[in-house]
């Protein structure tokens, strides 16, 4: 397509509240920014969210009107559902090889009208809903996807033909290829984000087989006002849950998970989705089982003294074992360290694992800067240059650092995209005049 | 109450092996994904949190220390790999050689030179008064090996005699250190422990005490709480190789020994032949049997060398750790199985020679170290965990009653 610019100024890697805040800083100064993004829409975690901490601002409200400014932006081109294969350094710039992978549909013809969705015969679990609800084979990612463009999951596609003849505009191409695509651009951004801890990654919580132990991320979802079942229900069975638990440091903070960091989030995140809980299921009595609260930002602590003074209980004590009880509710085992020490169990009827953060993806493999152990960039100079990663002209914003939450990864966003302009200034590179598409 | 606190605990104890114990952030993964730890008998996170204070008294009237079976799933599952299990074991250590009143114990912990030179002193000392009124090895060989050459080697008056000096004074010192635990149990500073019985109406206590003999008496020969033990429940491995069953045809096969020795010298007359199916001789053989195979199933996974840092299994980490203490008893008993064997089966053989009465004099010499070092080992876990399993019960049935 001859829309994809060949060259830019700056190369976005990750389209998520970082990549695009730090696009949208440089495209404010008048420098042209592709930023690629590995899903079929921009947005990364934050667009998944329900509302977010210390504030309960709404966490799509937020969001998309930063994913709509990114895509509207004369100086953005965005790059969804593209990989990098590969940066190289050549003439004082970069070179990045990026494959676009096949959406099985036309994106400069799609009209986002969802006709394919309604013929398509086949469905598939949505993920963006934490798995509790469905999504047809061809579809729309999620409701504020950007952009609207439909794909095709090749999975669950069986090739029926439906989609083809119900679109209006004969978008609809199942022998798509991927497509490899080369940019030229002077410097960098890394925003690659982050990963939950897998579900299954301590035994002992059977995250895994147990129904009703979930993610926290799918918590959101069931908190979400357009989330799978617009209520909070328990995913074994449909009951509405009478007592919910969270198993803090499920995640992170455990050296046999070989994450010995602390994740930063999970605390607030966990202290958050029980005060939308007590609003979201009144009668239900929500614990929280910690190892201790580690509440350090500006709000942060008198957050989490209203939330105990709005009766969720905190029950200091590390949760060990985790197993189902017949009628599918859940049973806790620990250590009652506020008491006398005592070893008890607990049974809840839904239980939230406070899962922790990961490397969303490793740098590493495509441009040569160093990760550290736990797998995040490495900072050289982290406390004079935060952004820099060793490797000159390319900055890093974000999680891709470690864990932190959305108003640092806004800030350190920021900061990427002032230290790019910067060097651009510094070495004399003027901006490129293209067109601004979104893809 | 005012409580002392020793501040050289922590450091004493990582001499006894819990070598990465600081790094535990007391979070009670260890406590919670015990299997054992049930209500208030929690362990060991609140045993860690003894040692991290200081608080010594507290430690060691902990009845908890000897309800651990090592199982080391707390030490797979440790978020700060603080190793809680090692930790255990290193505080029933610790515990044996503070209860033990002749500084004994602390030196057979500490240093291989001492466990060496110990079994060689007492060997000289045993072999001398052994051999005193010796006849010899028997010349010509021509009666072949038997019970009658091996006690004309070793004259069976002074084996008598020498027996009865030796369990008089392992009496006295078993004794001597089981009242130290026992004064310290009743004496515990812990709050609702042993020393203080519950509010409330409970069993008399007279009575209560009773009934907890006959209770651990059952759990012992049962091995109740070793059979819950995590690792075994959780591994499926097959019964032969599962701990519990190990150590019950260690302790099974170990009593059994004693008791046709004791009923050899009660009912028969020692210098006497009988066949192999001989009611006492039979109980004898069978017992060396399980004795032996449970002592060289325990040993065989210890010599297999695990890389240290990585993640280990409870299994791993259980067999890992064995220290030279617990080589001491174990190597003990294994040589002294097998030599015993070997005698038996020569007494039934047509094999003779000299080498018969060097294993003949091995065997009884380290077989009266093992009695006599008992309370100084490994082995007084005999008298430790019995004592607290019946503080266990005993605290139960006070409760319980009413």
């Amino acid at each position: 397509m001859s829309t994809i610019p060949s060259e830019t100024d700056a190369l976005v890697i990750g389209g998520g509240i970082a990549g695009l805040q730090a696009a949208l800083d440089l495209a404010e100064q008048g420098y042209q920014v592709a930023v690629v993004e590995r899903q079929p829409s921009i947005g990364g975690a934050m667009i998944r969210l329900s509302k977010v901490f210390p504030t309960l601002d709404c966490a799509s409200c937020i969001t998309t009107p930063k994913m709509a400014a990114a895509a509207h932006h004369d100086n953005i081109t965005l790059l969804t559902y593209t990989e990098v294969d590969s940066l190289t350094r050549q003439n004082g710039g970069f070179t990045a090889r990026l494959t676009k992978k096949p959406r099985f549909v036309k994106e400069d013809l799609c009209i986002g009208c969802r006709l394919c969705e309604y013929a398509c015969t086949s469905s598939m679990e949505d993920e963006f809903q934490g798995g509790y609800s469905g999504l047809r084979a061809i579809h729309i990612p999620f409701s504020n996807a950007i952009p609207q463009v439909a794909l095709v999951d090749e999975n669950a596609c069986t090739l029926c033909g439906q989609c083809i003849s119900s679109c209006p505009t004969d978008a609809i191409d199942l022998e798509q290829k991927p497509q490899t695509l080369e940019i030229q651009a002077k410097t960098v951004i890394v925003a690659t984000g982050w990963k939950l801890t897998p579900i299954d990654a301590k035994p002992q919580y059977r995250g895994d087989s147990i129904a009703n132990v979930i993610s926290p991320l799918q918590m959101e979802r069931l908190l979400a006002p357009h989330g799978p079942y617009g209520r909070v229900l328990r995913p074994a069975d449909g009951k509405v849950p009478d007592s919910i638990a969270y198993v803090q440091c499920a995640g992170s903070r455990d050296a046999t998970l070989g994450v010995p960091y602390c994740s930063r989030v999970c605390c607030m995140y966990a202290i958050k989705q029980a005060m939308l809980l007590s609003g979201a299921v009144p009668l239900a009595d929500i614990t929280i089982y910690y190892m201790d609260i580690r509440t350090f930002g500006k709000g942060f602590e008198e957050f989490y003294q209203n939330a105990k003074a709005m009766g969720i209980e905190f029950i200091k004590g590390k949760v060990a074992r985790i197993t189902e009880n017949p009628d599918r509710s859940v049973k806790l085992r620990f250590e009652h360290i506020d008491g006398f020490g005592q070893v008890e169990e607990r049974q809840h009827d839904l239980v939230v694992l406070s899962l922790g953060m990961l490397p969303g993806d490793n740098p590493g493999r495509m441009l040569p800067i160093e990760t550290g152990n736990d797998g995040f960039v490495m900072l050289p100079h982290a406390k004079d240059a935060p952004c820099n990663t060793g490797v000159e002209g390319v900055f890093v914003a974000g999680t891709a650092t470690g864990p932190k939450d959305i108003v640092d990864s806004i800030v350190e966003a920021g900061a990427a995209a002032t230290e790019a302009a910067i060097y651009m200034k510094q070495t004399g590179i003027t901006s490129n005049k293209s067109e601004s598409r979104v893809l | 109450m005012a409580t002392r606190a020793d501040p050289r605990l922590l450091s004493n104890l990582k001499k006894y092996g819990a070598a990465d114990i600081s790094a535990c952030f007391n979070c009670g993964n260890c406590t919670a994904v015990c299997p054992l730890s049930q209500g208030n008998d929690a362990f060991p996170r609140r045993m860690i949190r003894y040692a991290q204070l200081g608080m010594k008294e507290y430690l060691l009237s902990s009845k908890e220390l000897w309800l651990c079976h090592h199982c080391g799933e707390c030490s797979e599952t440790c978020p700060r790999r603080a190793g809680p299990a090692e930790f255990m074991a290193a505080a029933r250590r610790y515990a044996i050689s503070s209860f033990d009143p002749f500084g004994l114990a602390r030196r057979l912990d500490r240093s291989v030179v001492s466990i060496a030179a110990v079994i060689l002193i007492l060997g000289v000392l045993f072999a001398a008064v052994l051999l005193w009124e010796s006849q010899g090895i028997p010349e010509g060989m021509t009666a072949g090996f038997s019970t009658a050459a091996m006690l004309d080697f070793v004259p069976f008056e002074i084996l008598h005699d020498a027996g009865i000096v030796l369990f008089v004074l392992l009496g006295v010192m078993a004794l001597i250190t089981f009242l130290n635990m026992f004064w310290a149990m009743t004496h515990s500073p812990v709050p609702g422990n042993v020393g203080k019985p519950p509010e409330g109406p409970g069993m008399f206590p007279a009575q209560a005490a009773l009934k907890a003999v006959l209770r651990t008496i059952s759990d012992v020969i049962l091995h109740s709480s070793q059979r819950d033990c995590g690792q075994d429940q959780t591994s499926r491995r097959p019964l032969l190789i599962r701990r519990w069953f190990v150590h019950l045809c260690i302790m099974g096969g170990f009593l059994g020994l004693a008791a046709a020795t004791i009923l050899d010298y009660l009912f028969k007359d020692p210098d006497l032949h009988v066949m192999p199916w001989h009611p006492i001789r039979l109980l004898g053989i069978l017992s060396g049997v399980i004795c032996t195979y449970g002592v060289t199933v325990a040993i065989l996974p210890r010599l297999k060398k695990t890389k240290p840092g990585s993640l280990m299994s409870a299994r791993q980490h259980y067999y890992s750790r064995t220290a030279p203490f617990d080589w001491l008893f174990l190597g003990l008993l294994w040589i002294i199985s097998v030599t015993g064997f070997v005698l038996t089966a020569a007494i039934y053989m047509p094999v003779a020679g000299s080498w018969l009465y060097v294993v003949f004099l091995i065997h009884v010499i380290l077989a009266m170290e093992l009695l006599i070092l008992m309370p100084f080992t490994k082995f007084a876990h005999v008298i430790y965990r019995t004592v607290a399993i019946w503080f266990q019960n005993f605290r139960k049935f006070r409760v319980a009653a009413d």
